[in-house]
């Protein structure tokens, strides 16, 4: 099968991703995503390849956009997946949340990652609160790769 | 049933099969699914040519 070469692999993932200092995107391939801190939407409906899903609504925690300061992602070497977030993310619902899919974007919303989460729909009631793992590579809950 | 608190639920520790979780409000885990792995693939069967095959330039499929 074609494929691509497993450099250039990490270069765009490091380039789409929070693995530059306090969670900016790496800049080994311009700059696709901004400068600044990535963010991470969370959605009641699935994201698709040409718009982002509906995002949930503010909770404790949780404000529109999606969760900020990620933490500087492992880079990605050798076509390894870079793991996200590396900063715990936690939220409360103010209201019942049904998560679905996530978005990786830049702080002013453009995308660059988005999918469904596992075992979707996440039912949240009011007062409760979900997480997001945060880890250093594999260790993180979500898992982004490129073949 | 759970008593009013005031603080943050606490940090849990890290659990290698646990991408999320969902906590009550005094702490406890109610739900939680694994790690998500998001897997994107460059597709080049959408050229119309044999994916084991990258196609030279003006050998594709004309568009």
């Amino acid at each position: 099968m074609a494929a691509i070469d497993q450099t250039l692999v990490s270069l765009i993932l490091n380039a789409l991703t929070p693995t530059g200092a306090a969670g900016i995107p790496g800049t080994a391939l311009g700059t696709p995503v901004g400068t600044t801190a990535m963010k991470l939407r969370l959605n009641s409906a699935l994201s698709t390849a040409s718009a982002a899903g509906t995002e949930i609504v503010n909770g404790t925690g949780y404000a529109a956009g999606g969760f900020t300061s990620l933490g500087a992602s492992t880079t990605s070497s050798a076509g390894s997946a870079v793991g996200v977030p590396l900063t715990t993310q936690s939220a409360t619902a103010t209201s019942a949340w049904s998560i679905v899919s996530f978005d990786l974007t830049s702080t002013a919303g453009v995308r660059g990652w988005f999918g469904p989460f596992n075992g979707q729909p996440i039912a949240v009631a009011i007062g409760n609160t979900f997480q997001i793992t945060g880890g250093s590579g594999a260790a993180a809950g979500i898992q982004i790769s490129l073949t | 049933m759970h008593l009013l608190r005031l603080e943050a639920p606490p940090e849990p520790a890290w659990e290698p099969d646990h991408g999320w979780r969902v906590l009550d409000a005094d702490g406890h885990v109610v739900n939680a699914g694994e790690r998500t792995f998001l897997v994107a693939q460059f597709n080049l069967a959408g050229l119309g040519i044999d994916d084991t095959q990258v196609p030279l330039l003006g050998a594709g499929q004309e568009r």
